[in-house]
């Protein structure tokens, strides 16, 4: 500390920071420390400002920093000074950073004791120590590396700008595809490639990637520096299951989220409110028309919308049955025939799909055919969205950007129907008097420190996970058209540019979705789990074997799998993996209530 | 010619570099050549070393143990035998074996024909034949998409069949297992028929053209021609472009991939996108390379087999040089014996 303020001239200061003409004595460091406790609790009782307590407080290296969360204070390492001033001119009062300069920016400053603010700070010091390093290197997806350099809205700068800006820290980043991602760390896990400092994985590759030592567990990282994942303001919408599915595996945490491929059930609005088109479905099935709540209401509602001959042809079901992308939809309608979810696995690891909910599941999705568009084997995401956009589709579950990417879109949404597009949650099954609906959630980009990389990188790496992380700036990156990462903090789903970008009414309706998700299988092997429930549900797609042929056959490959695996090490995982499922289930007949999100900027 | 030879060979041991000091020149050629053999050695043997040694193992890279620590996980031949058993493995052999017959046999047909055709000299000949070599020069990623978008249910391809035939067509060549088989095949027809019918262009191109016109002239038809004439000059050729075929055929990756992903279900899933999935989908680089060696045992026995037939061409050839050479050595004496007749008259 005192190297740090004492040697430094003010020309290398980083913006922000203030230069000390005295280096700090241990007697004042404890002084300030109580001062700074004395402070907190002030304003943790309402005594005392937020500005006391982010501003005023001098640096404490005993104290924890002050935390959103319920996460215990950290005893290993000081907090980050907390008399650390405005880091810009703009800030809103109490902020320590964040983007400035256009309407509405205040929304995503934070103040110092925020996840944001605490590993900026962090970062600060840990390079007036030398203890960080001039430039991370983030693995990316090509998909998503435009969020983070393409300044939106007008008037902003880039996500890594900022960064850079704040931290002095360059990012630079070298790109993966989806299809080579998965290849590419297995052979960075295989030759300890340490080139990079950030790994992007999905969900389901966790399990490998941290068993092979690529991922550096980060539990003393977020023990340090307190993220607010499980805060009911700033962290994730789906609480502690979600932060579990997203960044465990065996009970550590590997890494930070930075996507959410959670499913909403996507319907044309105009289609199912037609007072024309209710009266004939109440005709047909003596029932009025509504977005079904269960897997055999959406098998009536997706054959009275299947109307192959029509001057525009129209298809009940849009759900994506293609391979790979397809196998996620089994997933769905097995994990809700039980409540308040049926396990993949048994305790001791065997396979429990060999029974009458996994063979329900593939006959229903055999069944299922007939009310899609032809071709639908072979059409993935992409394909379903333009089935929507052309108006050839009624619903079908799919990536929370539908509404973000089809409404206007003169490449997606031909037929103009875009704007009618509207989300529910993914339909169910009443069991026990208990309507348990499990939307499904797949693929799902997340960050990880790079085990191989240079130790002494890896906290400026994590720290830089923490803040990109982090609720404020999560948000002004998920709104950025540039890429495809979605949204999943609480703070996002009630901010007015998110909602400008997905609409208001599904990005309402995601907050009633987020915490019934199903996990997917994130145990080692999860992309050959995945796999071998693909090809199997393709078999039966094409009628190559039957459903009862390919639960059997399904069980006999997981078994397998797991056997390859390790079946004490997949044992141990699943117990982790079992508090990823949710826990919410819900009353027959009883409507969610949905948040109608302002578009408005204030 | 012999005592030439003879001579070569008495003399080689001898022979001595002055500008290497002296150096005996058999010695120095291994010299010169050592490192070009040790790097080949590196890439061929290494990579083969460790598929072997990480064939014994049922090594993983997410097991967390290097490669080099892949005898942690020693099984010795279990890998093998768990393959040889495996119904998925000899689904995919036969796959790959099926793709392979049908692809260069379909190939060298087109091939053949298409270089009959282009073989005489006609106004805009190299047009027509650039026009025939295209496909050859796309890249495989790129036709693969191309026939994917294709084939299609509501593609192009079934779009020009509604068109001819009544009613509307929706064939569906990728999701149906037993035709998406058929359809993976027609793009490697498609894109590697070019270079069967340029070798072939270069073989009948050739051709001594007396003998062709000698069998016009004594009136063979085209069929005798081709049966008796061109196919057995063209044999040695015909051999080889089917051997090098062969070998790109079993290896069909790229068009798969990209048409099917080797589905649907496992309906495509030749060898090549068995050990990618194996590889890369389930991370059994141990089970993958035991089957890697197999493959290369096969293959291997396979290619003996189909070389053995250039080697007795090969010897057919030279036999028939030694016979001419016999033949104009014992003219040879008779020609001059008419010359110095001659002269007397």
């Amino acid at each position: 500390m005192r190297q740090r303020y004492g040697r430094r001239s003010a020309k290398s200061l980083l913006p922000g920071e203030e230069l000390l003409e005295k280096p700090i004595t241990r007697k004042q460091l404890v002084a300030g420390a109580g001062a700074g406790s004395l402070a907190l609790l002030l304003a943790a009782c309402g005594g005392g400002s937020d500005e006391a307590a982010t501003t005023e407080a001098p640096p404490a290296e005993t104290e924890a920093p002050p935390s959103e969360t319920e996460a215990p204070p950290s005893e290993t390492e000081a907090p980050p000074p907390s008399d650390e001033a405005p880091l810009k001119d703009g800030l809103a009062e109490g902020m320590y950073g964040g983007p400035v300069g256009w309407p509405g920016a205040e929304r995503y400053q934070y103040p110092l004791d925020s996840q944001e603010g605490r590993a900026i700070s962090t970062l600060r010091a840990l390079r007036q120590d030398g203890k960080a390093p001039d430039k991370l290197i983030v693995q990316v997806q090509n998909f998503a590396r435009p969020q983070f350099e393409q300044a939106f809205p007008k008037g902003a700068i880039s996500h890594v700008a900022l960064f850079e800006e704040e931290t002095g820290i360059k990012i630079e980043f070298v790109e993966t595809e989806p299809a080579s991602e998965y290849p590419d760390n297995l052979q960075a896990a295989a030759t300890k490639n340490g080139s990079f400092d950030l790994v992007t994985c999905a969900i389901e590759e966790m399990g490998d990637f941290a068993e092979a030592g690529l991922l550096r567990p980060l539990d003393d990282f977020v023990e340090k520096h307190q993220p607010q994942w499980l805060d009911p303001e700033w962290g994730y919408a789906g609480g502690e299951p979600f932060v579990t599915l997203f960044t465990k595996y065996k009970g550590s945490t590997y890494a930070v989220a930075a996507d959410n491929d959670t499913q909403p059930y996507f319907y044309r609005s105009d289609l199912l409110e037609s007072p024309e088109e209710q009266a004939a479905f109440a005709d047909k099935y003596g029932r009025p028309l509504e977005f079904p709540l269960t897997w055999e209401d959406h098998d009536q509602v997706a054959e009275f919308f299947t109307r192959p001959n029509a001057d525009v042809p129209l298809y009940g079901d849009v759900n994506t049955l293609a391979p790979f992308w397809g196998a996620v939809k089994w997933n769905e309608r097995f994990v809700s025939a039980a409540n308040p979810n049926l396990l993949y696995f048994n305790d001791d690891g065997s396979a429990n799909v060999n029974n009458d909910a996994g063979v329900r599941a593939f006959a229903e999705l055999l069944n299922s055919v007939k009310y899609h568009a032809p071709g639908s084997l072979e059409k993935d995401w992409f394909a379903q969205y333009q089935l929507m956009g052309s108006g050839n589709g009624f619903m079908g579950g799919a990536f929370s950007n539908q509404s973000k990417l089809v409404p206007g879109n003169p490449d997606l949404d031909t037929a103009g129907v875009g704007q009618y597009i509207k989300s529910d949650v993914t339909p169910g099954r009443v069991l026990d008097g208990a309507l348990i609906r499990r939307p499904v959630i797949f693929f799902n980009i997340s960050y990880g420190v790079n085990a191989f990389a240079d130790p002494s990188r890896h906290e400026a790496a994590y720290l830089f996970l923490q803040w990109l992380g982090g609720a404020r700036v999560y948000t002004w990156l998920t709104f950025n058209p540039g890429g495809y990462q979605d949204p999943f903090h609480v703070y996002t789903l009630s901010d007015p540019y998110t909602a400008q970008s997905y609409k208001p009414q599904p990005l309402g309706e995601f907050a009633n979705i987020i915490p019934r998700t199903a996990p997917p299988i994130t145990l080692k092997g999860g992309g050959a789990y995945r796999d071998s429930l693909s090809e199997e549900l393709q078999k039966v797609l094409t009628n190559q074997q039957s459903p009862e042929q390919a639960a059997a056959a399904l069980e006999k490959r997981w078994n397998k799998i797991t056997e390859d695996q390790g079946v004490e090490i997949q044992v141990e995982a699943f117990k982790t993996l079992k508090e990823a499922y949710p826990t919410v289930v819900d009353t027959p007949g009883e409507q969610l209530p949905v948040t109608e999100v302002s578009t408005e900027i204030a | 010619m012999e005592a030439h030879n003879s001579q070569i060979e008495a003399r080689q041991p001898h022979s001595r570099l002055p500008g290497f000091g002296g150096r005996d020149e058999k010695r120095v050629a291994k010299l010169l050549v050592a490192p070009g053999q040790l790097l080949l050695a590196f890439i061929v043997l290494f990579p083969a070393g460790v598929a072997i040694y990480i064939g014994f193992t049922g090594w993983s890279p997410t097991s967390g143990d290097d490669f080099w620590h892949a005898y942690r996980h020693w099984h010795w031949f279990d890998g093998y035998w768990e393959a040889l058993t495996s119904v998925t493995f000899w689904e995919a052999m036969w796959r790959t074996v099926l793709i392979t017959v049908v692809c260069v046999t379909v190939e060298a047909v087109l091939g053949f024909a298409l270089a009959m055709l282009l073989v005489k000299n006609f106004r805009g000949r190299g047009l027509v034949t650039v026009f025939f070599l295209l496909p050859m020069m796309v890249v495989p990623a790129v036709s693969g998409f191309i026939f994917f978008m294709l084939y299609q249910v509501d593609g192009p391809v079934n779009g020009a069949l509604s068109a001819i035939l009544p009613g509307v067509v929706q064939i569906e060549w990728l999701q149906n297992a037993n035709v998406a088989i058929w359809t993976v095949m027609t793009v490697d027809i498609w894109q590697w028929t070019p270079l069967m019918f340029l070798i072939f262009l270069s073989g009948l191109a050739a051709l001594p053209e007396d003998q062709v016109n000698q069998a016009r002239i004594l009136g063979a038809g085209f069929w005798q021609q081709l049966r008796y004439l061109t196919l057995p000059m063209m044999k040695l050729i015909i051999l080889i472009a089917l051997i090098i075929r062969g070998l790109e055929a079993f290896k069909m990756f790229d068009p798969i991939y990209l048409l099917t992903r080797g589905g649907p279900g496992e309906a495509t899933t030749n060898i090549s996108i068995f050990l990618f999935d194996e590889t890369s989908v389930a991370t059994r680089w141990g089970y993958a390379s035991s089957v890697a060696i197999l493959v290369l045992i096969f293959v291997s026995i396979a290619g003996y087999w189909a070389i053995r037939p250039i080697e007795r061409a090969q010897e057919e050839t030279l036999e028939e040089l030694a016979g001419a050479e016999a033949r104009a050595a014992g003219a040879g004496p008779r020609i001059e014996e008419a010359i110095e007749a001659e002269a007397q008259i």
